[in-house]
């Protein structure tokens, strides 16, 4: 059997990379005492996969990984255990059994499902910003309906030119921050629902690039922080929260 | 959460921030309102070296277990936020509270490795505390240094308040107490170190003066205070399965290097290897009792979930209950996935057994360390491992699957000669003809034979105290000749030899058996921008040798210069148990190539006697028992 589990990611720990998120959670796993199903082999493994990786220095309360068990009590269960072993920094925020693969079938990845996520995009300070917070939101609404928003994009292979435009599902400006974001006392929020995952995976640094490109202002990749609200899947037409996918299955 | 001691814009522009913000799991905070006495816990080099040591978990989780106490932890910030440090003029910090170490009441330095040394100044430096212990004030930490290089803690006397030499189990409290009582009285902190200076083990460098013969050896080492006493005695901890050792040890985010529990078995040698201080040191050999072993290794597995457990001693096979516990181990693990490593194992049927059952054979090897590739020199430095021991167990290991064999050695050993070095080449081949005897059908592909060679540094308080190191340019001599006797080996092909390079081995040299002139040469290279040594992509010869030509240092005296029986060393003023009479002896024994039993099987009485307990008396009775149906 298969569990998902949401979990926030924020304060010092954002400095974590997603390898030492990724160990942290396997040693986790061990200390709440969770029967969680290993690989065969002279070095076992837990099974599990993690959802889109957050870049260092994000916080987020969207993050996922799905987790083989051997046995388990209830969802509710593997919650407590698990939430019990967390530092400030990390908490479990959902847990839920995913129906069995059918047979024949091929497990969809977790990775694979995720098609978008939210964000917020804080300002830290505006003193070095030649402009107010009003100008400031303005000129980005007026830039995110540009049809071509050009930015550059670094892969593996190298960089490639792409127009973000498309991939810029929504944007609004009268989201709050949450509990676990950080807090900044200008006030200056942007929400953003971009593109994510396996395909167009759009960094929420690259749409901030280019609206400093835009605005003809130089770009300070620390002058705010990124929140991670939420992972969407798209299973048919409509984007839905990775953990609402299979709310009414099981 | 803790408020960060470094801004976002610094974390994010360093090698792994995630060295410098705390909050492991594990980690201890405690309400600044229920402390009144703050400590800082240092291992200068770079976290992920620092965490991995045994010795300041089992300190870090004593200190918090005293009430009012708070233990933090500090390592070396690397060179990257080094930099950033003093071009903003920001203070070192420990992880827990992120506040300034300027702040704390006590910095406690561990001292494993001489190349650390300029770290020491490092941390003092960004901390904001003066290097010179002479120069700080009432406001600054009382800095201390322990560990094992705290044996001869004179090249580094200038830098420190006090020395804590042995066992840290034993007097930290009474320690902790006598600051409180000297801060409640008002005293100073000479006051303080006044009566530090009279608990056992403590070495207050600054109450002690030295003055020197025209040949510059030590002409008296005498205390210039009435509370230091003329020997400082070892603190050791004789009740190893009843005192202080984590059940839950700070878990690091980062991948570290020892990432698993370690479960020290037992504290000291039986073996008496005559170039191994460690086996000198901690003796007598304390075994921890096999039920709280157990206990402690379940305990530390539930509360870190850790992957693996390892088993720390200087020779676990000597380990009188270690069928026991291993089978424990593997049996109440074996669900829960826990892996089990045990280095410093002898290689016999047992261990063969229990490397089946753990790991796998085709990507393990076998580890041999005869340190010596002769029997004749294996005599002069007391190591017991025979050819026949070496050959004999590598042949079970291949007729098990095995196929590769991993050996040390040591090149430079005292009265070594060519013929020596090349029974390495012969002994290394000799493995693998023994290999090659096997029905090819029943052998597993080709063996691996991988010798290596470490240059050998004679250390204090140890029967090879007295001897010349060789030189930089006869270190690399000899592995160019060895490296040509592995050619003209049979098996060449399945030889693989390695040296470690001699570089720091001459540096090492210096500070091991050096004196309190070298603070001289610290400082001054230190200045010219020396810190971690010990990497090889940082380290600098050139400053080094500029510093020691400005400083004078004469290398013939501190390094290339066989000792007379009587002089006075710089650590002569410490008594670690074992006699410098018994040294002597030993080096006797070693040159005339004969082996010393080892303490199980006889007493060589060494000193250790005198704290009363561990394998002196299980030894002494026998004898005694024997003595007495003889008489």
């Amino acid at each position: 059997m298969t569990v998902r589990i949401k979990f926030a990611k924020y304060g010092n720990l954002k400095f974590l990379s997603h390898l030492d998120v990724m160990r942290f959670f396997q040693k986790a796993i061990r200390r709440a005492e969770i029967d969680v199903k290993y690989s065969e082999g002279y070095h076992p493994h837990q099974l599990m996969s993690f959802a889109a990786p957050l870049g260092v220095g994000q916080t987020s309360e969207g993050e996922y990984f799905d987790l083989e068990l051997e046995s388990m009590g209830t969802t509710d269960e593997i919650l407590e255990k698990l939430d019990a072993q967390m530092p400030d920094g990390f908490k479990i925020l959902h847990v839920s059994l995913l129906p069995p693969t059918p047979p024949q079938t091929r497990k969809e990845s977790l990775m694979a499902l995720v098609k978008a996520s939210d964000y917020l995009v804080l300002y830290k300070g505006l003193k070095e910003l030649p402009l107010t917070k009003e100008e400031f939101l303005c000129k980005f609404s007026e830039f995110v309906k540009e049809s071509e928003i050009l930015a550059i994009k670094t892969t593996k292979v190298g960089d490639t030119e792409i127009n973000l435009a498309p991939f810029i599902y929504d944007v609004k400006y009268d989201v709050r921050p949450t509990e676990l974001t950080e807090n900044y006392d200008n006030g200056l929020c942007i929400y953003v629902m971009l593109s994510a995952g396996n395909e167009n995976h759009i960094r929420p640094e690259l749409l901030m690039k280019a609206f400093h490109e835009y605005l003809g202002i130089e770009y300070d990749q620390y002058g705010y922080q990124v929140h991670r609200l939420e992972a969407y899947a798209k299973p048919e037409n409509e984007f839905i929260p990775i953990f609402k996918l299979h709310e009414n299955e099981v | 959460m803790q408020k960060l001691a470094l801004s976002d814009e610094i974390l994010m522009n360093i090698e792994k921030p995630v060295r410098y913000i705390g909050g492991e799991v594990n980690s201890i905070v405690k309400p600044k309102e229920e402390v009144d006495v703050r400590f800082c816990m240092c291992f200068p080099d770079v976290y992920e070296i620092g965490m991995s040591h045994l010795g300041i978990q089992i300190l870090y989780d004593m200190f918090n277990k005293f009430d009012g106490v708070w233990c933090e932890r500090v390592y070396s910030p690397w060179p990257d936020l080094d930099r950033i440090m003093r071009e903003k003029h920001i203070p070192l910090f420990a992880l827990e509270s992120q506040d300034p170490i300027k702040n704390f009441d006590f910095l406690g330095i561990t001292l494993q490795y001489e190349m650390c040394y300029t770290n020491i100044l490092q941390v003092l430096d960004l901390s904001g505390i003066p290097l010179l212990a002479s120069e700080r004030g009432e406001d600054d930490p009382i800095v201390i240094g322990g560990g094992p290089c705290s044996y001869n803690p004179e090249p580094i006397a200038d830098f420190f308040d006090f020395f804590y030499i042995g066992e840290g189990e034993t007097v930290y409290l009474d320690i902790i107490n006598l600051y409180r009582k000297n801060r409640a009285a008002g005293g100073t902190r000479r006051d303080f170190l006044e009566m530090v200076a009279e608990v056992e083990g403590m070495y207050v460098p600054m109450f002690y003066d030295v003055t020197y013969n025209e040949d510059m050896t030590i002409k008296s080492f005498e205390p210039n205070n009435p509370h230091a006493p003329k020997t400082v005695r070892k603190q050791v901890e004789m009740q190893l399965s009843n005192t202080y050792y984590p059940d839950s040890p700070v878990v690091p985010f980062l991948q570290v290097v020892q990432d698993k529990v370690t479960l020290e078995i037992q504290r000291g040698c039986i073996r008496g290897c005559r170039f191994c201080q460690a086996g000198m040191l901690y003796r007598p050999i304390r075994e921890r009792n096999v039920e709280f072993l157990k206990e402690q290794a379940v305990k530390m597995i539930k509360n870190t979930g850790h992957e693996e457990i390892t088993l720390s001693s200087l020779s676990s096979s000597d380990y009188k209950a270690l069928h026991e516990l291993v089978y424990f181990l593997i049996d109440y693990f074996k669900d829960l996935k826990v892996n089990i490593s045990l280095p410093s194992l002898r290689i016999d049927a047992f261990a063969l057994d229990v490397m089946s059952k753990v790991q796998d054979i085709k990507k393990s090897s076998l580890t041999f360390a005869p340190e010596a590739g002769s029997q004749r020199l294996r005599n002069v430095i007391n190591k017991g491992l025979t050819e026949e021991n070496i050959l004999n167990g590598s042949m079970e290991a291949f007729h098990g699957g095995w196929n590769n064999v991993k050996l040390y050695f040591m090149l430079g050993l005292p009265s070594e000669t060519y013929d020596d070095i090349e029974q390495i080449a012969v002994l290394a081949d000799k493995i693998a003809r023994e290999y090659y005897s096997i029905p090819k059908e029943e052998r597993n592909g080709r063996v691996q034979i991988t010798p290596s060679t470490s240059f050998f540094v004679p250390k204090p308080f140890t029967p090879f105290q007295w001897v010349s190191m060789n030189h930089e340019e006869e270190f690399r001599e000899k592995a160019r000749f060895l490296k040509s006797k592995v050619m003209e080996q049979l098996n060449a092909k399945s030889i693989h030899y390695k040296w470690h390079d001699s570089d720091l081995t001459i540096l090492e040299g210096i500070f091991a058996r050096g004196d309190r002139r070298l603070s001289q040469l610290l400082l001054n290279v230190y200045k010219k921008g020396a810190i971690f040594d010990a990497w090889t992509d940082h380290f600098k010869k050139e400053l080094w040798y500029k510093a020691m030509e400005e400083e004078k240092i004469d290398l013939d005296f501190y390094v290339f210069r066989e000792r007379e029986k009587d002089e006075i060393f710089p650590w002569d003023f410490i008594n670690a148990g074992i006699t410098k009479e018994f040294l002597w002896r030993e080096y006797q024994t070693g040159l005339s190539e004969k082996v010393t039993l080892n303490c199980r099987k006889g007493c060589a009485r060494c000193g250790a006697f005198e704290f009363h307990g561990g394998i002196c008396y299980e030894t002494r009775e026998k004898e005694e028992v024997t003595n007495d149906s003889k008489n």
